[in-house]
């Protein structure tokens, strides 16, 4: 891993996509300044990290543009940098430089809206609403995504965020389907049939659920996880594509 | 160069789908033996009385012959 080369891509990224990014973190403080004002003055941080979320989800589509046609992608293959150092020059992209630069827009649009109010008389936005308490699995939860996406850009060749989606989709469908089969192995059932309901039926406070210590553990661990496979994979998969 | 990426991806999810099943089961298994879960004929034991025991997907309401409760 040279970090030359790391320093090399990140320039050619910058001096390539400096206007469109600039452009989107424009369109995103816009987006928060008048989403605010419209929202009223005690509005909260949802729709600010929600639209910044949507525009982070997409972002990965767009650093891996190269790879989903011919031409582009031959080029992006054989720039004198290996697939390590594209990867991790892109997970830097997309984990650093990206969010930062989300947050920058976010508060921007924030302090703008505050403004806006203050000079129309109204006494500007309330502010403790504004303080991020999330917690950190909320975050990691972000970042797993992010993976998750960053994976699906080098995997899917045309509409990757769609695609990502779509596949996400079917696999939570699967899961639901394991749901039912795991209580009907169970002799449980979800389906109410009046007397003929099932060997056995929840209880008025059925709540099965492990306890709340070993939860958070295997959601940090989990999360952990998944970030690292995501983009283990994301690096496989770029070195297939090479082949 | 042989492609892995289609195959890790298929056994990851095989292996996350056994985990749930396996560990759902526990659960529930765990949850009937402490008593969260009740049958319907223990639900009926316990209710004797009851014109009627309606059972929904999430709860189940007993209606007495004066009062209706849920629970």
């Amino acid at each position: 891993m040279n970090t030359k080369n790391i320093a090399n891509l990140l320039k050619s990224y910058f001096i390539e996509n400096w206007k469109t990014d600039l452009f989107q973190f424009g369109i995103l403080a816009a987006i928060v300044l008048f989403g605010t004002i419209m929202n009223g003055r005690g509005g909260n941080l949802n729709f600010p990290i929600m639209v910044s979320l949507i525009f982070l989800m997409i972002y990965p589509e767009r650093l891996f543009r190269n790879l989903h046609s011919n031409s582009p992608k031959i080029h992006y293959l054989s720039i004198p940098a290996s697939n390590g150092e594209k990867v991790v020059t892109n997970m830097l992209l997309a984990n650093i430089y990206y969010i930062v630069g989300l947050v920058i827009s976010c508060v921007l649009g924030l302090v703008l809206a505050h403004l806006y109010l203050k000079v129309r008389g109204y006494d500007g936005l309330c502010l403790h609403n504004f303080m991020f308490d999330g917690n950190g699995a909320g975050i990691l939860m972000i970042f797993a995504s992010l993976a998750v996406f960053f994976f699906g850009s080098i995997y899917f060749r045309r509409r990757t965020t769609l695609s990502t989606i779509g596949v996400g989709m079917l696999i939570g469908m699967i899961f639901s389907v394991l749901v039912t089969l795991t209580l009907w192995l169970n002799g449980l059932t979800l389906i109410p049939k009046d007397a003929a309901f099932g060997d056995y039926i929840w209880s008025f406070d059925s709540s099965i659920s492990i306890s709340d210590t070993m939860e958070k553990v295997m959601m940090y661990v989990g999360l952990s996880v998944s970030i690292i496979y995501f983009y283990a994979l994301s690096f496989l998969r770029l070195k297939e594509t090479e082949a | 160069m042989k492609k892995y990426t289609n195959k890790i991806l298929l056994i990851t999810l095989i292996i996350i789908a056994v985990l749930f099943v396996v560990i759902g089961t526990v659960e529930i298994r765990k949850a009937y033996h402490k008593g969260e879960i009740k049958t319907l004929e223990e639900i009926q034991e316990m209710h004797k009385d009851a014109e009627k025991i309606i059972v929904y997907t999430d709860s189940v309401v007993v209606v007495d012959k004066e009062t209706e409760s849920e629970e």
